[in-house]
């Protein structure tokens, strides 16, 4: 696990008035959910390339672009970097050879299994966090709260779910402050692998002692706000379907049935006619 | 405490340690967030998104870490990495499974650092296999997306041609000195902490 993009959860939500903005969390999640499961259903690099192509479209019009190629070029191109050709050369399903490169003398035979394998998974995975990208970052915090009321989540995990998004940016700010403040008092960080598990160390401890600090104050808000009270929990903010969101819903039964159609003819893989593996060590 | 509700009153259990427990599974899941990014500012050799897990499970038991370990990767799933990422999840569970097992056998006593050695064991050999499963099968396996992890993929896959034994030591690498870190970390952060907050004490 990474934490490779952090900044973007920083920055939240981008507040613009385009089209995706405007239409309920709903749709976008469900949006998110549909086209996540569909680029797991099909192996097949140039479809799951269409379909980043289209959020990312959907990205455009909502004005989310740069922040959306931001995380695609900071996770998935570095993974394709790897990945193609670790896999063209050395993965064990290898079979249909593509060419040879020779390098200092050697003929390093390059096939396409290992290739198709190498840029199909973190194709998927550009899919599932573009898609995600788009939900989270046009949909506003209270939305997003409306949200999950409306899913009949139990009030305690809405709680946590917003408190936690709350607090992700002001700890981050406060672990800025902490560091500002160690580099004051010579806090050096052109150090070695020991020394910068140490540095890690002096960051995160008063952080946490903050933090805790801050736990039973938290506490005591809340249960001055009658948390624990047994009475039904309601939500200030209302979402409600638009014409955009019947829209979109049809867009997605549309080709939720093309792509049904599409892998009944053709296949898991309708367009570049891969193998499936099974990954068998 | 006796609430008036109209004509009904319903009588108001004090939640002092639940409340705490309830408000501390986000600080959890945000602690998570945030030890990424100090690793991102100090550039340290690990990953740093779990120990907040561990912390939470040595103060506040077992539920309160794996929910807020849980949480963290939920969140992450729903904005940043993709839905697929959720079942990072899990391994936060087995984390803080593996810290509540530690804490009940008495293997969490930085007094005594012999005994640290089972579970950095456990962290650094065992965990790695539930990690290897998740990132082949949900994530398609293949080297990561650092060098060094990538490096010693390559060389493992070349030796050997076992994919799964290639990403097993590429996860084996990188979850060593990941974990065993975050887990002394964890440890010595839980030993500073004010008796207020430590919870597990209470329950046991």
């Amino acid at each position: 696990m990474s934490s490779i993009g952090t900044s973007l959860l920083r920055r939240s939500v981008i507040v613009k008035e385009t089209l995706i903005h405007k239409s309920d969390p709903r749709t976008k999640f469900i949006f998110f959910l549909w086209i996540s499961i569909f680029a797991y259903i099909f192996y097949d690099y140039v479809l799951t390339a269409i379909f980043l192509i289209g959020i990312l479209l959907l990205a455009m019009m909502g004005k989310i672009l740069k922040r959306v190629l931001l995380s695609v070029a900071v996770i998935i191109l570095p993974w394709i970097a790897f990945g193609v050709p670790i896999l063209s050369v050395l993965f064990p399903w290898n079979s249909t050879l593509m060419f040879k490169l020779e390098i200092f003398g050697w003929q390093i035979p390059f096939y396409y299994e290992g290739f198709a394998w190498g840029l199909t998974w973190p194709l998927r995975i550009g899919v599932c966090i573009t898609s995600a990208l788009l939900f989270y970052l046009t949909t506003n915090p209270a939305s997003l709260i409306a949200l999950l009321f409306k899913f009949k989540l139990p009030f305690r995990f809405i709680y946590a779910f917003a408190a936690a998004t709350q607090l992700i940016p002001l700890l981050v700010d406060e672990a800025g402050t902490i560091y500002q403040a160690q580099l004051s008092r010579g806090l050096r960080t052109d150090v070695g692998i020991i020394k910068r598990i140490w540095n890690f160390l002096i960051l995160i401890i008063p952080l946490t002692l903050s933090s805790l600090t801050k736990v039973q104050i938290r506490a005591i808000a809340l249960e001055s706000r009658g948390f624990s009270a047994p009475v039904n929990k309601t939500c200030l903010y209302d979402i409600k379907f638009k014409n955009i969101d019947y829209a979109f819903f049809i867009g997605m039964v549309i080709f939720t049935l093309i792509l049904i159609y599409i892998y009944i003819i053709y296949g898991f893989s309708p367009i570049v006619h891969l193998k499936q593996y099974f990954i068998a060590g | 405490m006796v609430i008036a509700l109209g004509e009904k009153e319903k009588e108001v259990v004090p939640t002092g340690a639940k409340i705490l427990a309830i408000v501390m599974i986000p600080t959890i899941a945000a602690l998570n967030y945030v030890g990424g990014v100090i690793v991102e500012l100090t550039k340290a050799p690990i990953w740093g998104d779990t120990w907040a897990t561990i912390l939470g499970t040595l103060i506040s038991g077992f539920w309160v870490g794996a929910i807020g370990g849980f949480l963290y990767n939920i969140i992450m799933a729903l904005t940043l990495w993709g839905l697929p990422a959720w079942i990072w999840g899990t391994a936060n569970v087995v984390i803080a499974f593996i810290t509540w097992f530690s804490i009940k056998l008495g293997w969490t006593d930085l007094k005594k650092p012999l005994k640290l050695i089972i579970p950095c064991i456990i962290f650094g050999f065992i965990y790695p296999i539930y990690t290897t499963a998740i990132w082949v099968l949900v994530f398609g396996g293949g080297p990561m997306y650092k060098p060094l992890p990538a490096a010693v993929y390559a060389s493992v896959l070349a030796s050997t041609g076992n994919f799964w034994l290639a990403n097993y030591v590429e996860n084996m690498i990188t979850e060593i000195p990941d974990k065993i870190i975050s887990f002394i970390i964890a440890l010595i952060i839980a030993s500073r902490i004010p008796k207020k907050f430590i919870l597990t004490k209470q329950q046991s």
